[in-house]
């Protein structure tokens, strides 16, 4: 696909864009790591009313779609864990670290969206009782598309693809290849999304390339977006 | 943002001068390289202050001190493990032996990088999920060092250059072993016993900056993140005062 051409102050602006955007996910690790959920959703997601009904943030299991789903899991339902984790106050013994590298960001030539990918080594530590903590890696890739609100850069679909977990101080070989679902702390996080579907196998994740990386593109387009429609396997008349 | 060309050019090509001094800081810390940081990366005010968890160095004086003792401290476990190790190393001398041992690995990720409207400052946040291989009285032991890098940068003599730096961690515990429970140490190593009694500079300011992560910690918020700002008064400081 051949770019269009741009004048000078388009081209800088283009390269700003997609600077701001990375920094946007950047922020996102910050705000991740304080447990600034709700922070997160009102300040670096979408704030329009058409784009919050088809926000999603995505796991291996399907996707909640809509801010008011999204909220619901990202927040509530993640609030309501941690307050019932062993200590006084809320994350006490918690570390959320889901920094991403690698970035790879590709805005439209239309400069109204732009999508990225990057890869995260994290790791989630939380108490198990007032000596003890369950502390595990986790490997994922991270994909978002971005929105252009007024100007400004905000978060429109996440997908979070867990590519393996394990404890830390264990040998992940000796881990059992298929975590049974309640032992599997990521499937457990994750609830009960509004549209559940397989994304993204632990087992063969290299298999089927999901989220894959972005490619130069005109304009966006929710077939190929990290968006459930995005999704190979979407089927619009199941959903 | 501004329709200033001229200006967006140089406010991109600031960030990323200040993106690359941070590589460059790593890179040294990676080589083994801290007798050339300060004279290579800091400012030449006189507040430069470089923070750890537990306190801070202020003042050229200080923060040279600090690296001038990593260097030492870096002579004398090439030395130990030298003796320990004959049959590879005796034959070398100091300078060929100088960096055997540690190893610090600090790659930074998720930078938030902002540079005043006025060009004179710019404030930066990293994560780095970063490693230690580390010559202890327990002889050698690698460590998971998770945390952050967070710094206010100064336009000098053409350059940006580093005023105040803190390196804080959440996670610094012993490889092979899960920080969320209890750690245990290995063996004390008389053949190392030397670095026992090599002691650090003492801190300008010892004072618990960031605890590390235990069970009972309260959740710690990250150095907070660099906001938009005109001048640096108007925004705040990853320095530290002497009171």
């Amino acid at each position: 696909m051949k770019a269009p051409k741009y004048t000078d102050l388009q081209l800088i602006q283009r390269v700003w864009d997609v600077e701001e955007v990375k920094k946007l996910c950047a922020k996102r690790c910050y705000y991740l790591a304080n447990d600034w959920r709700e922070r997160e959703l009102e300040e670096l997601w979408v704030t329009g009313e058409e784009a919050k009904k088809t926000a999603s943030f995505g796991r291996n299991w399907g996707y909640y779609v809509g801010m008011d789903a999204i909220r619901d899991y990202y927040v509530n339902q993640h609030n309501a864990k941690v307050d019932a984790l062993p200590g006084e106050n809320h994350g006490d013994g918690c570390l959320f670290h889901h920094p991403a590298s690698t970035g790879l960001v590709h805005e439209a030539y239309d400069g109204q969206t732009a999508r990225g990918l990057w890869y995260c080594i994290s790791q989630e530590t939380l108490p198990v009782s007032g000596t003890e903590a369950d502390a595990r890696w986790y490997m994922e890739k991270l994909a978002i598309d971005f929105l252009k609100e007024d100007g400004q850069w905000k978060i429109w679909h996440v997908v979070v693809a867990t590519d393996l977990q394990s404890e830390a101080g264990q040998n992940y070989m000796e881990q059992p290849v298929d975590l049974p679902d309640e032992e599997n702390r990521a499937y457990v996080e994750f609830g009960t999304p509004n549209l559940p579907m397989r994304t993204h196998n632990e087992r063969y994740n290299w298999l089927d390339n999901y989220p894959a990386p972005p490619v130069p593109y005109m304009t966006f387009d929710e077939d190929n977006s990290y968006g459930p429609e995005g999704h190979p396997d979407y089927c619009e008349e199941e959903n | 943002m501004t329709d200033n060309l001229e200006l967006l050019v140089e406010r991109w090509e600031d960030q990323r001068t200040i993106k690359n001094l941070m590589g460059k800081y790593v890179n040294c810390l990676l080589l083994n390289r801290q007798g050339e940081i300060f004279d290579s990366f800091f400012s030449k005010k006189e507040d430069v202050c470089l923070t750890f968890n537990d306190g801070s160095y202020i003042g050229p004086e200080a923060v040279t001190g600090y690296f001038d003792a990593v260097v030492e401290r870096n002579k004398l476990s090439a030395k130990l493990l030298q003796q320990r190790l004959p049959e590879k190393l005796g034959s070398k001398s100091e300078e060929e032996i100088y960096g055997i041992g540690p190893f610090h690995v600090k790659p930074l990720t998720a930078p938030v990088v902002e540079v005043a409207q006025d060009g004179e400052t710019a404030k930066g946040l990293w994560f780095c999920l970063g490693c230690n291989a580390e010559v202890t009285s327990r002889g050698p032991e690698a460590s998971w060092t998770w945390g952050y890098f967070a710094g206010d940068f100064v336009y000098e003599n053409d350059d940006w250059k580093l005023w105040h730096l803190q390196y804080l961690n959440d996670v610094d515990s012993l490889c092979g072993q899960s920080w969320g429970r209890e750690v245990t140490p290995y063996a004390e190593d008389d053949a190392f016993a030397p670095l026992k009694d090599f002691e650090m500079p003492p801190y300008t300011v010892k004072e618990t900056v960031r605890e590390l992560y235990t069970v009972t910690r309260p959740l710690t918020e990250t150095p907070r993140i660099p906001e938009p700002y005109k001048t640096f008064s108007e925004t705040f400081s990853y320095g530290k005062e002497v009171l």
